[in-house]
């Protein structure tokens, strides 16, 4: 294998690889990058950990085609600190690349290096599905929407449906939902797929699309069957395994009748959060008390250690008063995904869950239980 | 052409394993197996997509080999993705570790485990089952009905006082026979709620559908049947639909506070039934299933608390598992709003406050509560007649005061009118005897032990 390529290209390839390797003892190979050069024009790096895997193809000039591994971080650590030639400031600066017995020579002008690799024999093949069954969807609602609601998943293991993102869509809106068994955060747009099936998406999986995709712009081609997802745009393949389960019925849960409705300014609200999680005992608990008479909605924290904290907000209030603790973390997670300036808290009553939503925005809705008041 | 596959598959692997390195044949084989077999194509399960590529690419000439060596008429292999449901659980007790007391405060949506249709609730397991010497037959009885779904012990009625994990046990099996084969239509209710659907299909005039909703079910659970006690009407629309079930060989399990025997105002002939299967008890649990109990309990919650202060809970508290879970609730509840470890004597005055206080019988309660029963005179049963209606209460009465009581005989003699203490001895070995094979005089010597310790519960 011998070519040429540019290093902006070549470093963020790497780095996007880098990410994906596996730290897998009995197959020590999937540390590794494939570096692949089969066609004239392209070069393309390759990673997996067996249960995502990622294609980068970058331009290059190839001019002895074939293939090699070498250990991701090691070459990633040296593309991104290697400075170069210190002529070429702009990074358009060209690099060759030459296996030489499984091991990997980059040279330019004035530097050479020797990476070890390994036989590229062993890597995993990453495998294909059919992408007749696809979606294309702007890259920066699917970003959107997984990060609206990512956040809300279960971090164990025991129940891998609860731990992945749920996308829906069919006749209905397409929908991104997660939830960890208290708290739920949902998020739709105003358009819908028909040939779209239920897919549940491994939080770890997201945590990396969010990483690969975010601020990339166009649509995304989103092709599934029913154990893989392929994602590709651009130059990027990402593909990863989907959980198998069923997502629990969760229309179900979001109370119909509210007690209380609050409209608070968002800034306020969120700045307000924010100093009082300062003040939150070691289970974060935050005491929300609404005042109907005056409109003012109370936060209140306390913890033996620290101190405690009273603040009361101005905010539009409808309905019983309440008095009711919450999770302070859980409230706050999910504030900077209403895209409104005023938020709507409706509160369902005494050990009920309380639903956020925008006041002017409902596309998000995130709903969390209180927590047992002492 | 039958084929052990589980067994094809372990001979191919014995061979495919000399061809291969440890690691690629631990990563690449690892959760595979053969599920199936037609025409000469055997189907492989694997774990994922990578499996796949990789076998079928790289090892599927070894494979082949080998599965043509056990057996010649294989031609081509098929490989099918089938996603393990066996999740990582290598990680999940540090997880765990790290997310303390959390679980317990914080409140979750429980829509999402509660089974909607068979309306049991998952954390209701054998595994959380403490057993000991005060249950284990109940809970042999409730595994092996769990293993022989309407073969085994047909009907199974488990009975114990309050508080002792009945509901855990039945909601167990369901969950169990659920667990072994989703298919099967399980349903958990209690005999309250059968009787308002009883009663609200009887006012909208839909009884046959109420009847069939019934019918339709293989495993059914009612708690606590003595409910059903004088509702005559619902003894006999339950009377069908246990026939039907019966007949069917689909399971039936009833909690009760009490054996068929003494449940009052049960019919006869639905009696007859229920004691037609197997018949367990649950006894209050002895010191040390007590302790293995709540130490169980307290780890689940996350509070750490030192063995001294459990054993004391578990001494202090002795009939009932349930308020054995409060004292321990309000000992932690405690500790929290104080922030610290309370002492050996903090938990005594939390718990004195909590504790029932010793039940404390009086002879003239006892008197009081037989003459009442009996609905006569408290004066008559001084009285020296030897009217029929007036003996029984009286020698009931004598006897219950030396069982229950232990008072001596002479002073139940006095009290009694001066009698003599030859005859208290008499009453006593009297009624002694006839217990033993009178069960009207059993039956009755129950409701009247039952309303003399609720009363002074």
């Amino acid at each position: 294998m011998k070519l040429i390529c540019l290093k902006n290209h070549l470093k963020e390839a790497i780095g996007l690889c880098e990410k994906i390797t596996g730290k897998n003892l009995s197959l020590p190979i999937l540390n590794n990058i494939l570096i692949s050069a089969e066609s004239n024009r392209s070069l393309k790096f390759i990673a997996t950990n067996l249960e995502l895997g990622i294609e980068v193809e970058i331009p290059a000039k190839i001019e002895k085609k074939g293939k090699i591994t070498v250990a991701a971080g090691v070459v990633n650590n040296f593309i991104s600190n290697f400075s170069g030639d210190a002529s070429s400031a702009s990074g358009q600066e060209n690099i060759t690349f030459e296996s030489q017995n499984n091991n990997l020579l980059i040279s330019t002008q004035n530097s050479s290096t020797l990476i070890k690799g390994q036989s590229p024999e062993d890597f995993p093949i990453i495998p294909d599905i059919n992408t007749d069954n696809h979606i294309m969807i702007p890259v920066n609602d699917f970003i959107s929407g997984l990060k609206s609601v990512w956040y809300s998943c279960s971090f164990s293991n025991i129940k891998p449906e609860i731990s992945s993102v749920f996308i829906f869509s069919g006749k209905k809106p397409i929908t991104f939902v997660a939830t960890d068994s208290f708290r739920l955060a949902e998020k739709k747009f105003n358009y819908s797929f028909s040939e779209l099936s239920p897919l549940l998406v491994q939080s770890r999986a997201v945590a990396e699309i969010l990483r690969v995709f975010d601020g990339k712009e166009g649509k995304i081609k989103l092709s599934f069957d029913k154990n893989q997802i392929n994602l590709e745009l651009d130059n990027i393949k990402f593909i990863s395994r989907l959980t198998e389960g069923v997502f629990p019925d969760y229309e179900q849960i979001i109370p119909k009748k509210f007690v209380t409705d609050v409209i608070v300014e968002k800034n306020i609200f969120i700045n307000s959060l924010k100093t009082a999680g300062i003040f939150s005992g070691k289970l974060n608990e935050l005491n929300i008390i609404t005042g109907v008479k005056n409109n003012f909605l109370t936060l209140k924290t306390s913890s033996v250690d620290v101190g405690e904290h009273i603040v009361s907000i101005p905010a539009k209030i409808t309905g019983d008063d309440i008095k009711i603790t919450f999770n302070n973390k859980y409230v706050f997670d999910c504030l900077q995904y209403v895209l409104s300036s005023k938020i709507l808290l409706r509160f369902a009553g005494e050990g009920k869950p309380l639903l956020i939503t925008g006041a002017e925005d409902t596309s998000f809705q995130y709903l969390v239980m209180p927590m047992n008041s002492m | 052409m039958a084929i052990d596959y589980e067994k094809l598959w372990k001979d191919a692997l014995v061979e495919i394993e000399f061809n291969l390195s440890r690691a690629n044949f631990a990563t690449w084989f690892k959760n595979t197996s053969i599920s199936g077999y037609e025409n000469g194509v055997i189907f492989i399960n694997v774990p994922s997509g990578f499996v796949k590529e990789w076998l079928s690419n790289k090892y599927h000439k070894f494979i082949i080999k080998a599965l043509r060596d056990i057996n010649s008429n294989i031609r081509n292999i098929e490989y099918c993705i089938v996603a393990q449901t066996i999740p990582p659980v290598k990680n999940e007790q540090a997880k765990m570790a790290s997310a303390p007391a959390h679980a317990e405060e914080q409140l979750g949506f429980n829509e999402f485990y509660a089974d909607k249709e068979a309306n049991l609730n998952p954390k209701y397991t054998f595994d959380s089952y403490i057993v000991g010497s005060f249950n284990e037959v109940a809970n042999a009885a409730a595994l092996s009905v769990a293993k022989n779904l309407g073969t085994a012990y047909n009907p199974l009625f488990i009975y114990g006082g309050v508080g002792l994990g009945k509901t855990h046990l039945i909601q167990a099996i369901g969950n169990k026979v659920k667990e072994n084969n989703p298919e099967n239509k399980v349903l958990y209710l209690t005999s309250e709620k059968f009787t308002t659907e009883f009663i609200n299909s009887i006012q909208n005039k839909n009884t046959y559908s109420f009847k069939e909703k019934y019918r339709k079910y293989n495993f059914l659970i009612i708690d606590d049947i003595q409910f059903f006690a004088n509702k005559l009407k619902v003894q006999e629309e339950f009377f069908h639909i246990f026939n039907t079930l019966y007949e069917r060989n689909s399971q039936i399990v009833f909690s009760s506070d009490k054996p068929p025997k003494y449940i009052v105002g049960l019919e006869e002939r639905l009696r007859s039934r229920f004691e037609g299967g197997m018949i367990v008890d649950v006894s209050p649990p002895e010191f040390e299933a007590r302790l293995a109990i709540i130490r169980e309990k307290a780890r689940l919650k996350g509070y750490p608390l030192s063995d001294e202060i459990l054993e004391y809970i578990a001494s202090a508290i002795q009939e009932n598992i349930r308020e054995l879970e409060g004292a321990l609730n309000s000992v932690i509840g405690q500790s929290k709003i104080k922030g610290k470890i309370l002492n050996q004597q903090e938990v005594k005055d939390i718990l004195k406050k909590n504790a029932k206080p010793i039940k404390t019988l009086t002879i003239n309660h006892v008197i009081k509560t037989i003459a009442d029963f009996y609905n006569i005179e408290e004066k008559n049963l001084f009285e020296k007649t030897r009217k029929k209606e007036i003996v029984m209460p009286r020698q009931i009465a004598m006897y219950l005061l030396r069982e229950d009581l232990s008072i001596s005989y002479p002073y139940i003699g006095q009290k009694f009118g001066q009698r003599d203490h030859t005859t208290v001895i008499h009453a006593y070995k009297k009624i002694n005897n006839s217990i033993k094979n009178n069960d009207r005089l059993n039956q009755e010597l129950a409701i009247i032990r039952n309303i003399l310790y609720e009363k002074s519960a």
